[in-house]
């Protein structure tokens, strides 16, 4: 960072009555601070990043400007991490509304970032261009369930938006063997930032790992 | 709409909602049976500001604010909002209004 932008983010933390906010997203001084050391990060924190994913998603939809490359911008939009849980914990009609600004199918990813048992952040996303549904977790393994649940709900939105049945026969559980992983266990919230912002963008690799970390 | 429907509609300038702020998601370990979140509905107009009903929820559940996260059909609510500006459908008179309720999450590693 540059001295004056290091400046200022030391001002921020240093004052606790600091807040910032954006239309849908909220943090205060007591979420940026977990952003020092090896705190883990809180949901404030997470869902602030998508929103900032989807409000920078809309602005290129509205001006056409996506970029070029790997760094172009996907039609993309990021749930709160509330999303798989509470599908998961009540079903299809919690969760039936929370797309109705948009059509989901017209996307070209939705990005959903996961808490697991309050303990740890990942990232999962369904890829409706490459008909993938996609998990990335910088400290485990593929869980099937998180498969299964993605795959019920595109069924359950499909049949709701379109009123039809949706053929998943040919999409597949996407699982990358070299995802970045953590070397600590604090971590994947920041790893789970990354590959939301990557997943926005027509990135087909990570180019990021711990030594990027601060 | 009928011109009949237009006057009726036109009366309830005091419209009062009713919301039942309850927690989303039993899942978690240390909100088993919604321990220490419990549903709590409150009466407003639909001009008061949200403020009010996030802090008796707050009182009655003896937490924080910044512990607590309000979120109406998927979008975070802010304390300076009100029931109008949430656009909500059809509403009428003593409806019930269902805001999820949910703790702050965290996560470093499994």
């Amino acid at each position: 960072l540059p001295p004056e932008d290091a400046a200022r983010v030391k001002a921020i933390l240093k004052d606790s009555r600091y807040e910032t906010s954006i239309p849908g997203a909220a943090a205060a001084n007591k979420d940026l601070r977990r952003l020092q050391g090896l705190t883990w990060l809180n949901d404030e924190l997470v869902n602030f990043v998508g929103v900032m994913i989807n409000r920078r998603s809309d602005e290129a939809d509205k001006t056409g400007e996506r970029g070029e490359g790997e760094r172009r911008l996907r039609k993309a939009f990021v749930f709160n991490t509330n999303f798989f849980t509470w599908y998961g914990d009540n079903g299809f009609a919690k969760v039936k509304r929370w797309t109705r600004r948009f059509d989901t199918f017209e996307k070209d990813i939705i990005i959903i970032p996961i808490n697991h048992n309050n303990s740890h952040w990942c990232c999962a996303a369904i890829n409706l261009k490459l008909k993938r549904f996609e998990y990335y977790d910088s400290f485990g393994r593929p869980m099937p369930f998180v498969y299964e649940r993605l795959r019920n709900w595109l069924t359950e939105e499909h049949r709701n938006r379109k009123k039809s049945e949706i053929d998943l026969s040919d999409w597949i559980d996407y699982w990358y063997e070299d995802v970045p992983q953590q070397q600590n266990v604090s971590d994947c919230g920041v790893f789970t930032c990354m590959f939301m912002e990557s997943l926005s963008r027509e990135v087909d690799f990570f180019d990021f790992s711990q030594k990027n970390m601060p | 709409m009928s011109a009949d429907e237009n006057q009726t509609d036109k009366k309830p300038e005091t419209q009062h909602i009713s919301l039942k702020a309850s927690l989303s998601s039993r899942g978690q370990p240390q909100q088993i049976q919604g321990a220490g979140f419990p549903d709590l509905v409150i009466k407003v107009k639909k001009t008061t500001k949200l403020s009010k009903m996030m802090n008796a929820y707050c009182q009655r559940a003896g937490k924080s604010l910044n512990e607590v996260r309000f979120m109406y059909e998927g979008e975070r609510l802010q304390p300076d909002q009100t029931v109008e500006s949430l656009d909500i459908d059809d509403l009428e008179e003593d409806d019930e209004v269902i805001i999820d309720v949910a703790s702050e999450a965290v996560g470093g590693s499994l």
